[in-house]
């Protein structure tokens, strides 16, 4: 799957896709372990959601006293508009699986759980899902074990769930009638034969846009805030600039 | 509290794994809601920034330190250091736990490494590597072990760890 984005990095494309999902004046999180949602959602701060509310996680200075208790109580109430996650496995319904690979009783993998995403897909009133890499093994026709649930019957109810999909191929929209994912865009020189071949679940439509790619500006702004993504993503930053070169 | 009500779960496999997660019906709305058991840990251990003379507590306030504290049977909480009350105050991102909550208060200058704690001093990342790629093997983590737990007492820790860095 390897595939070269135009002008930038391929954390730096994603990242830009997640910013174009922040909203101005809404409260948005990001959780722990998510630099590119980060990356993306600072790049939006820096860019036409500047009057927002953030609690992002791992960004230095947090705006809460009582930690992920606080985050979690907020979403609770139905004051988080946008929310963050991913997933070992994501199925053609938008369930996420971050318990185990195989059997529960006798795991191939043990994963580290879900960490309240159970609770935030239900409550986030809109939920961006993204992947860092893109394949069958991941992108599944249905998960081992539900983690956290996309569409459910509406017991005893539910404020929101995911909207989005984004993969380093292409971006999918969820369709809450029919539970299942829609091929938004595919991101540039990515065919859609190429998109299908390393998913594992049938794509459809079969012909949409291209991905809209981050400008120079962009890209420059996006590189702007890795001094605080360095933080608590040392690692993540010293492999983005030296990819950046 | 015994148990506490959640928003969510509905769809997820957890109602088939865990027994203990069970719907009962809200008493205000009449609707069906998961409700999750209280854990009552038998010990919590956290380490904080300060105390002072009295056995109460500064730690940090955006992990689950304190939440911890408050749910177990017993309490051990590690410091960096005793202070006296005019130093004895919450700066961003710590938080007051009175003793109350606490069994025992332990001086321990740097005993989060090689971990971060709070305002103090961050993580010692290469001695993380160093634990990660010695614990892939049980020939590695007991060689890890016979190092730096074993093989040599706390001070020593401190001056391989700490302060041959000059922190």
């Amino acid at each position: 799957m390897p595939f070269a984005f135009p002008g930038c990095t391929a954390d730096e494309f994603l990242a830009f896709r997640i910013s174009h999902e922040v909203r101005d004046l809404e409260r948005t999180a990001v959780g722990t372990l998510s630099p590119v949602p980060l990356l993306g959602v600072l790049h939006a701060q820096a860019s036409h959601a500047r009057n927002g509310k953030y609690l992002l996680l791992g960004a230095g200075e947090t705006p809460v006293t009582d930690g992920s208790k606080e985050l979690f109580d907020l979403a609770q109430r139905g004051k988080l508009d946008l929310f963050f996650l991913s997933g070992a496995q994501i199925d053609r319904k938008g369930n996420i699986n971050l318990t185990c690979i195989g059997p529960y009783d006798a795991p191939k993998v043990r994963l580290p759980g879900g960490a309240g995403s159970a609770m935030l897909y239900y409550m986030t009133k809109r939920v961006v899902l993204f992947t860092l890499s893109h394949s069958p093994r991941l992108l599944v026709e249905k998960c081992d074990f539900i983690t956290s649930a996309a569409s459910t019957p509406q017991y005893p109810w539910r404020r929101g769930g995911p909207t989005r999909l984004i993969t380093p191929l292409c971006t999918m929209e969820y369709d809450p009638q029919a539970g299942e994912w829609r091929l938004l865009s595919l991101h540039p020189g990515v065919t859609f034969e190429e998109a299908q071949k390393e998913t594992g679940f049938p794509l459809t439509p079969n012909t949409v846009p291209v991905t809209e790619a981050p400008s120079p500006d962009d890209v420059a702004l996006l590189r702007a805030q890795i001094p605080v993504l360095r933080n608590n993503y040392p690692v993540f930053a010293e492999h983005l600039e030296r990819k950046i070169g | 509290m015994p148990f506490l009500p959640v928003l969510g779960f509905a769809g997820t496999d957890y109602e088939k794994v865990r027994a203990d997660f069970r719907r009962v019906t809200d008493p205000y709305t009449g609707k069906e809601i998961f409700v999750v058991p209280a854990i009552v840990p038998d010990w919590a251990v956290i380490h904080a920034i300060r105390a002072d003379g009295n056995g109460n507590v500064i730690c940090s306030a955006l992990e689950s330190d304190r939440l911890a504290v408050l749910a177990a049977k017993r309490t051990i909480v590690t410091v960096e250091e005793v202070v006296d009350a005019d130093a004895f105050f919450a700066r961003p991102g710590e938080i007051f736990l009175s003793s109350l909550h606490i069994d025992m208060v332990v001086v321990a200058p740097g005993g989060a490494h090689p971990g971060a704690c709070v305002n103090t001093y961050g993580i010692d990342r290469a001695h993380v590597e160093k634990y990660l790629a010695a614990s892939k093997t049980p020939e590695g983590f007991s060689s890890y072990l016979a190092e730096y737990v074993h093989g040599m007492s706390e001070e020593e820790y401190r001056i391989a760890t700490f302060a041959a860095k000059g922190v």
